[in-house]
């Protein structure tokens, strides 16, 4: 939006298409008041990236009326509109809460944690802030509500992995059972740093395709579902992908000084220095799917 | 392995160690839920989109974030609501009464949730709130959906059976309803480019739909203060005869022009009243009349000034036939008009 545009301003310039998604949203079966209405547009334009190309007139053209005109009437504490929600949207979030946490327990507290925040609990201030403030129709009410668990969810669980011990992962010293090698912290920070490096050129939609895969250990099948695209276009895309860093590595090794040997070593060193991280990746794989687990493992073993 | 290398991934473990090494541990960076839950939906305008992508690539926690939602969404696609759809029998599954963390009890008002959202047409519904929202407002354009309302408002009426809900910790002051800005069509309906004045409701109106309804069948035009907002809300429109020339305005003096030469917005030095009602006999002609009596003249569609004033009471319709006649109506229905510019105004 125009920078340091006041609200004053921003309901002046906006006029027509707020009052239009006032009627979209049927903001009045609501009991929602046209400046409650645009106050809250008013926050949405206002949380629009700077610089970005989504404009406020593309913002309140798409904006999800009648979902932000029920959150609306929400914050403000409306008891029919409340009813209308729960009843609407009670479902949906423990399906939801079930489909992310996966167990049912977990599920039933991720849900119920979140009604009192939706709704804000009051301060010692008095003043309340309620979780739907940050709501503002740029994504339907539901997808919104599927994001702000799944975000609970995700950062109750790695505060737990946080807390809970790590696994110790000491080194076998079965694998350096040759004579240790005085180039390897060298050849293993060389390797380390090529490929970081090859990972930075990347465009960041084929370096997310490679994190989904590689990391997350994601299904092609899976991230053809998040990235829309076909199955064969995202392995056809990984391969390139792939093919792509590892000619860049190698020839960021070359260049370096190592010749075809001393880079199969860098591999080597470099499988050896990280294979302690690859083992607790392989258990934190999304979605536990038991067919995807092992594999890093396996890959190691051959 | 069912993966993309048979020949045993160490590359791609490589790759996913690097990756693991890159990823951040605070959440400082992330975006909004929002902006995770509108990239989800593929709602992201191009360049945001490319920017969540490139947090993502580095980021495990929200890779791991957006396919919960994806399961999310699918999973719950099939129990609830399609985003938006507001118009289902949601009553069937009994929603009576939810207490929330201990806290708040939202205790529901079960007859008036029924009747209320009973509807089966979006359109009776929009017509059934334009009434409960407040005391209606009438325009000209109005007045061919009355019928239609007063039956729909006495059903509404009849079975409202009017349970008292809890009152909520904060209940928004109703404030009036905005006036949409007047079509063309309404505009030729008129007749002469004069525009109609919206009433405005009461500050404050009964929470109860039904209730409210009720009051609204006496169709009194209030003629209260609006809310701020609701006044910088409302804009009234004029169109030229030949319909080549647009002026919008509303509070605050500010008049914007839409037309050849596309747009322009200006205010009046020195007024800040609000723009209530014009009048345009050409597209260079054009009269504004507003509160406290301020009238505002145009000759050449885009400079304006202020011209003599035959009152100060708020002058709340006006009708010009040229650059120097017009008739201005103030809210006490009393009528002057000039035949000089607005130099002299004679009642009428
Ligand atoms: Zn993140």
């Amino acid at each position: 939006m125009a920078a340091r545009e006041t609200s004053e301003e921003f309901i002046a310039r906006h006029c027509a298409a707020l009052a239009d998604v006032y009627e979209r949203g049927m903001a009045r079966a609501y009991r929602v008041a046209p400046e409650t209405m645009a106050a809250a547009l008013y926050r949405g334009a206002c949380s629009l990236p700077e610089n970005a190309s989504e404009t406020v007139e593309h913002y309140l053209a798409s904006v999800h009326a009648g979902d932000l005109a029920l959150a609306c009437a929400l914050i403000a504490g409306d008891a029919a509109a409340w009813d209308e929600f729960v009843a609407r949207y009670r479902p949906i979030l423990y399906a939801s809460a079930r489909a992310i946490a996966g167990d049912e327990l977990r599920a039933r507290e991720l849900a119920d944690s979140l009604w009192a925040e939706l709704y804000g609990i009051r301060g010692q201030t008095g003043a309340r802030r309620p979780l739907l403030t940050y709501f503002h129709g740029r994504s339907s009410l539901a997808t919104w509500l599927h994001a702000v668990l799944a975000r609970r969810h995700i950062d109750a669980l790695r505060a737990e992995r946080r807390h809970s011990p790590l696994e110790s992962v000491t080194a076998d010293p079965a694998i350096n059972s040759d004579p240790p090698n005085p180039e390897q912290p060298r050849y293993i920070e060389l390797i380390g740093r090529a490929l970081n490096d090859a990972l930075d050129t990347l465009k960041p939609r084929d370096r997310l395709r490679l994190a989904y895969y590689y990391s997350d250990g994601l299904t092609l099948k899976e991230i053809g579902a998040l990235m829309e695209e076909r199955e064969w276009t995202v392995s056809r895309r990984l391969k390139r992908t792939r093919e792509a860093i590892r000619r860049r590595v190698e020839l960021r090794l070359r260049a370096a000084g190592l010749g075809t040997e001393e880079i199969r070593q860098c591999y080597d060193y470099a499988m050896e220095g990280w294979s302690s991280e690859l083992k607790p990746a392989t258990g934190a794989a999304a979605g536990g799917d038991a067919t995807k687990d092992g594999r890093f493992v396996q890959s190691i073993r051959k | 392995m069912a993966r993309i290398d048979e020949n045993g991934d160490r590359f791609g473990a490589l790759i996913g160690a690097q990756f693991r090494a890159r990823d951040r541990e605070h959440r400082g960076d992330c975006p909004e839920s929002e902006t995770v839950a509108a990239y989800h939906e593929r709602s992201l305008a191009g360049d945001e989109r490319d920017g969540v992508e490139r947090h993502l690539a580095g980021c495990a926690a929200c890779r791991e974030e957006l396919a919960a939602i994806a399961r999310a969404s699918r999973d719950s696609a099939a129990v609830g609501a399609k985003p938006e759809s507001g118009m289902r029998r949601w009553w069937t599954s009994a929603p009576v009464g939810f207490a929330i963390a201990g806290a708040i009890a939202i205790v529901v008002a079960i007859g008036l949730g029924r009747d209320y959202y009973n509807q089966e047409s979006r359109e009776q519904r929009q017509q059934l709130a334009m009434l409960s929202a407040n005391r209606t407002t009438i325009t000209a354009g109005q007045e061919l959906h009355a019928m239609k309302r007063a039956s729909v408002a006495k059903k509404a009426a009849e079975s409202s059976n009017v349970a008292v809900p809890p009152s909520p910790p904060s209940q928004p002051a109703q404030a009036s309803l905005a006036s949409r800005a007047v079509t063309p069509e309404q505009m030729q309906a008129t007749g002469a480019a004069s525009s109609a004045i919206p009433g405005s409701g009461p500050a404050t109106a009964p929470a109860i739909p039904g209730a409210a309804v009720g009051a609204a069948t006496g169709s009194t035009l209030a003629q209260n203060q609006p809310s701020t907002f609701a006044r910088l809300w409302r804009h009234t429109t004029v169109i030229s005869p030949d319909g080549s020339v647009r002026w919008e305005f509303g509070s605050g003096g500010i008049i914007q022009r839409f037309g050849p030469g596309g747009m322009t917005a200006i205010r009046v030095p020195g007024v800040t009243a609000d723009l209530l009602a014009g009048s345009a006999p050409s597209s260079a002609v054009c009269w504004i009349v507003g509160q406290g009596g301020v009238v505002l003249r145009t000759i050449d569609g885009f400079d304006w000034e202020k011209v003599n004033s035959p009152t100060s009471s708020d002058l709340i319709a006006v009708t010009a036939s040229g650059p120097d006649a017009a008739v201005a109506t103030a809210r006490d229905s009393r009528r002057y008009a000039t035949s000089d510019g607005g130099q002299t105004w004679q009642p009428q």
